[in-house]
C-alpha cells in the first residue's frame, strides 16, 4: 500500500517555499563530504543538479549515455526559457506566470509546485547570465524577450533558435568545473539499467558501460533520476534517437509510482513525415509562431491544386486563405497553447484541407512578417531554423511558407514526486521531464528549460539536504549486499535473454510497430475503443518481441542493437501503462483528448468533478494490472475555469 | 537511388580495420544520410550480418554526436551542417560513397565509425 503524501507546506501560496526553506534541515560541510549522490542524466536538470550539489560539497557521480554530458537532448531545445522578469513592462508577474502555467496545463498540475517554479524562474535568468549564457539582447544591451503560446505577455528569454544548447553549455561548463575539482565524477557512455533499493531506500544503481559492456554497481545515499521523457515510445518523435524511459521505468518497477503517464505533448510545428523509412521528426520552434501565421486554403480545389503542384502557396490570394487559429481564437491567435494548435491542425487536415501529398500538413507563413520587418530581421531571429528547414525539405522558407504538422514532443507525465521532488521511494528523486509535477496535462512552450533548471539549480539542492540530514550516520553504501547482487543478476539475465532469442525481426522493426499502435490509438485523439485496442495490441507485440526479436552481437562489446533492445523492452511496457491511464481518464484535458469528451466547438471538455486528480500508478508485477492511487488537486490561489483562448 | 557504399569496419579499438563494400537500393533523395545507414543496417541484420556502428543522437543538427568522414570530407559534401542534416539529394544515383571514422590519433576508433572523443572534454 502506497502512502501518497504531497508534503505541500501550509500557508499562503506566495510564502510556502520561503517558509519551507527556513524550516527544513541542512547538512554541514563536514558531513556533506561523506555523502554520495548519483545523478542519472546530464541534460539541463541533471547537469544543473550535479554541478550545484558538487559545489555544495557532496560526492556526486553523474551518468549519461552520450559520449559527453553536453550532448543531452536539452541541447535541442530551440525557442527559449520563460521567466517572470516583467522586463517588457507588460504587466507580467510571478503570479501571472504561475497562472498561465496552471491554465496552460488545463488545471491538472500541483499548484504549490507550479508557484515555486514561477518564483525561482527569475533566479535562473540571473544565474545563467552570470555563467555567460549569450541571451539575445536589445540594441542597448538589455535582455530581449519574445512571446510563446499560452501567454499574452513577452517573457521568453532566448538565444536565437538555440536556447537549449546555450543553457546546456552553461550548465555543462559548471559541471566540468566540478569534475575538474573532483567533487563530481562523470561516467559518459554509461547506461543505468536498474535502481537498487536497500531497506526501502534508494541506495544505488546498476550500470552498463556502453563501450565494454561491463555491468557495474554504484552505491549512494540518494539517487536522482534526470533522464528526461519517454516520447520515443512513439518511435517517431522530436526526441533524440537515444532518449528513453528506461531508468524511470526501472524505478517504477522497483516501487516508484508513475503519474499521469498518458499526458503526452504533441507539438504543432514539426516538419511533416515524408516516408516510412523516416527515423526522426524535426521540430520547428514555437517561437516561429510569433511571426508566422498558420493557414490552409478555404477552397478544396486549391488544396487539390497544391497537392498536384499546379499551384504554389503564394498563388493563393489572401481572401482564399483560412487562418484558422486567428479565426477560432481571436485573443491568442497563432499563440494558442500547443495542444490547442495541434488539434486545430488535425481538425483541418481531417476535414481534407492538408496541403501536401499526404494531406497531413498546414502552412506556417512568414510573408506578413517579412513584408513588415524585412528578411534581415527574420533571419536574425530564426536564421538557424530556416536553414534547418531548407536542409531537410529543400524548400526556401523565405520564399514559400513552411509546411508543418504535429508530432510527439514531450511527456508531461512521469515519476510521481512530492514537493521535495522525491518519488514514493525514499531517497529516490526525479527532476525535469522525468517527473510529472509542473505542467499538468499540457506544457507551455519555453517552460521545459525553466523547469529543468529550476529543479536542478534551485529546488533539489535544498530539498535533498533535508533528506540527507537524516542519513549522516550512514557509512558508504556497501555494494556487495544481496540487493546489489540481485539487481545485477536481474540485469545480466535480461541481457542474456535478449541475446538468446535470435528471432527474425530487427529491434527497429518492432519499435516502429509499437510507434504505429501508439500514434493511431494513444495519439492526438483517443477513444475508449482505440485505447482498449492498443492495450491488446501492445500485449501481443510484447510477446512477439520476447519471442522473435533479433539482437545481433554480444554483451561484452559496443553494441547499439542491444542498447535499443533493452530500451524497447521497457517502452513495450510503458506504452501499455499510457493506454491504461488514458482509458481511466474519462475526460479531455490538455494533450489528453478523448473524442467522447468535447464541447460542441470541439474543445477539450474536462470533468473536474471526477478527474481533478493526479493518476498515480503502482507496479504490481509482470502482466498485472497496476494499482491506481489518486492525489486530489486542490486549487486555492486561483479559480478553476474552462480554458478560454478566444477572448 | 542506388548506391555503392565503402564503409570502414573495425570490431574494436585493438582490431585491425578494413573497408567493406555494400549496396543499397531505392533510396529516396529526401532520406537523410543517417536514415540511409539505418536502411543498410536493417538489411545487414536481415542478412545475418553485424550492423555498422555509428554515433548519432538528436538528428536535428545540434547535439554534435554524429561524425563521419564522407568522401574525404568531415560531415560530407554539404556545408554548414552536421552529418545528420545531410540528405541523399546531395548525391547522384549510382554514386560510390566512402564512409570513414574520423582519422585522428586524438579520437581512437571504438567500433566501425564510432570514435572516442573524450579528449574534447579534457580541453573544454
Amino acid at each position: 500500500m502506497l502512502k501518497i503524501e504531497s508534503k505541500v507546506p501550509q500557508g499562503p501560496i506566495a510564502d510556502k517555499w520561503t517558509k519551507y526553506k527556513g524550516d527544513i534541515k541542512i547538512v554541514s560541510p563536514a558531513n556533506k563530504r561523506k555523502l554520495d549522490i548519483i545523478i542519472i542524466g546530464t541534460g539541463l536538470g541533471g547537469a544543473s543538479a550535479a554541478s550545484t550539489l558538487g559545489e555544495l560539497g557532496y560526492n556526486v557521480k553523474v551518468f549519461c549515455i552520450s559520449d559527453s554530458p553536453r550532448r543531452a537532448h536539452s541541447i535541442a531545445a530551440q525557442g527559449g526559457i520563460n521567466a517572470a522578469k516583467n522586463y517588457q513592462n507588460d504587466n507580467d508577474s510571478v503570479f501571472r506566470l504561475f497562472y498561465d502555467t496552471i491554465k496552460g496545463g488545463d488545471y491538472r498540475a500541483r499548484e504549490a509546485n507550479v508557484y515555486r517554479l514561477a518564483e525561482v524562474s527569475n533566479l535562473i535568468i540571473d544565474h545563467c547570465v552570470a555563467q555567460g549564457v549569450p541571451f539575445a539582447r536589445e540594441y542597448g544591451g538589455t535582455l530581449d524577450n519574445r512571446s510563446f503560446g499560452g501567454a499574452q505577455v513577452s517573457r521568453t528569454f532566448y538565444a536565437r533558435g538555440q536556447t537549449g544548447q546555450q543553457l546546456l553549455l552553461g550548465a555543462y561548463a559548471s559541471l566540468n568545473r566540478q569534475i575538474a575539482k573532483g567533487s563530481v565524477k562523470s561516467y559518459p557512455r554509461h547506461e543505468v539499467l536498474d535502481v537498487v533499493i536497500v531497506d526501502g531506500k534508494a541506495r544505488g544503481v546498476i550500470t552498463r558501460n556502453l563501450v565494454t559492456g561491463e555491468i557495474e554497481r554504484h552505491g549512494a545515499h540518494a539517487v536522482v533520476i534526470a533522464s528526461g521523457g519517454y516520447g520515443n515510445v512513439f518511435f517517431l518523435s522530436t526526441n533524440a534517437m537515444n532518449s528513453n524511459g528506461s531508468s524511470a521505468w526501472q524505478a517504477y518497477k522497483r516501487g516508484a509510482a508513475f503519474a499521469n503517464p498518458c499526458f503526452t505533448q504533441i507539438h504543432p510545428t514539426c516538419i511533416p513525415v515524408h516516408g516510412t523509412q523516416q527515423s526522426k521528426l524535426t521540430l520547428m520552434s514555437e517561437s516561429l509562431r510569433n511571426d508566422g501565421r498558420i493557414w490552409v486554403p478555404k477552397k478544396l480545389e486549391d488544396v487539390e491544386a497544391l497537392r498536384t503542384k499546379k499551384k504554389k502557396a503564394s498563388d493563393i490570394p489572401e481572401e482564399d486563405r483560412d487562418y484558422y487559429l486567428e479565426r477560432r481564437y481571436p485573443a491568442f491567435g497563432n499563440l494558442v497553447p500547443r495542444d490547442v494548435a495541434s488539434r486545430a491542425a488535425k481538425e483541418r487536415c481531417d476535414a481534407g484541407y492538408g496541403v501536401n501529398e499526404t494531406g497531413l500538413a498546414v502552412f506556417l507563413d512568414f510573408k506578413t512578417a517579412i513584408d513588415r520587418l524585412g528578411e534581415d530581421v527574420i533571419k536574425a531571429r530564426y536564421g538557424n531554423l530556416f536553414q534547418m528547414y531548407e536542409k531537410i525539405t529543400d524548400t526556401n522558407p523565405y520564399k514559400e511558407p513552411m509546411m508543418i504538422y504535429p508530432a510527439v514532443h514531450y511527456t508531461m507525465g512521469g515519476l510521481w514526486v512530492d514537493y521535495n521532488l522525491m518519488t514514493t521511494v525514499p531517497g529516490l528523486y526525479a527532476i525535469g521531464e522525468a517527473n510529472f509535477s509542473d505542467h499538468g496535462a499540457n506544457r507551455l512552450g519555453a517552460s521545459a528549460l525553466m523547469q529543468g533548471l529550476a529543479d536542478g539549480y534551485f529546488v533539489l539542492p535544498y530539498t535533498i539536504g533535508d533528506y540527507l540530514s537524516h542519513d549522516i550516520q550512514t557509512p558508504k553504501i556497501d555494494t556487495t549486499s544481496k540487493e546489489f547482487e540481485e539487481a545485477e543478476k536481474a540485469v545480466k539475465d535480461k541481457i542474456a535473454k535478449l541475446l538468446s532469442i535470435k528471432g527474425s525481426q530487427p529491434v527497429d522493426v518492432i519499435h516502429k510497430k509499437l510507434g504505429n499502435i501508439m500514434w493511431d490509438n494513444v495519439g492526438m485523439a483517443r477513444t475508449k475503443e482505440s485505447l482498449t485496442k492498443a492495450i491488446e495490441e501492445i500485449k501481443a507485440l510484447r510477446e512477439e518481441f520476447w519471442k522473435d526479436v533479433k539482437v545481433t552481437g554480444a554483451n561484452d562489446e559496443f553494441n547499439q542493437e542491444l542498447e535499443k533492445a533493452i530500451r524497447l523492452a521497457d517502452f513495450l511496457e510503458l506504452g501499455e501503462l499510457m493506454a491504461i491511464d488514458a482509458l481511466n481518464r474519462n475526460e479531455s484535458c490538455g494533450g489528453h483528448f478523448r473524442e467522447e469528451y468535447q464541447t460542441p466547438e470541439g474543445e477539450a471538455l474536462r470533468d473536474d468533478e471526477n478527474y481533478a486528480y493526479v493518476a498515480i500508478w503502482e507496479y504490481k508485477g509482470e502482466n498485472q494490472q497496476p494499482e491506481l492511487y489518486k492525489e486530489d488537486l486542490k486549487f486555492e490561489a486561483i479559480k478553476v475555469a474552462q480554458r478560454n483562448y478566444k477572448d | 537511388m542506388n548506391l555503392k557504399l565503402k564503409i570502414w569496419r573495425q570490431p574494436n579499438a585493438k582490431a585491425k580495420g578494413k573497408f567493406e563494400v555494400y549496396h543499397v537500393e531505392n533510396i529516396s533523395p529526401d532520406t537523410s544520410f543517417l536514415e540511409m545507414l539505418d536502411i543498410l543496417n536493417i538489411n545487414l541484420i536481415n542478412e545475418g550480418k553485424e550492423p555498422v556502428a555509428f554515433d548519432h543522437d538528436c538528428r536535428e543538427g545540434i547535439c554534435g554526436m554524429c561524425s563521419l568522414h564522407i568522401n574525404g570530407h568531415a560531415h560530407g559534401p554539404d556545408t554548414e551542417i552536421t552529418t545528420c542534416q545531410l540528405h541523399m539529394r546531395k548525391f547522384k544515383d549510382g554514386d560510390t560513397i566512402v564512409i570513414e571514422p574520423w582519422r585522428s590519433a586524438a579520437f581512437p576508433v571504438i567500433k566501425d565509425l564510432v570514435v572516442d572523443r573524450t579528449a574534447f572534454d579534457k580541453i573544454l
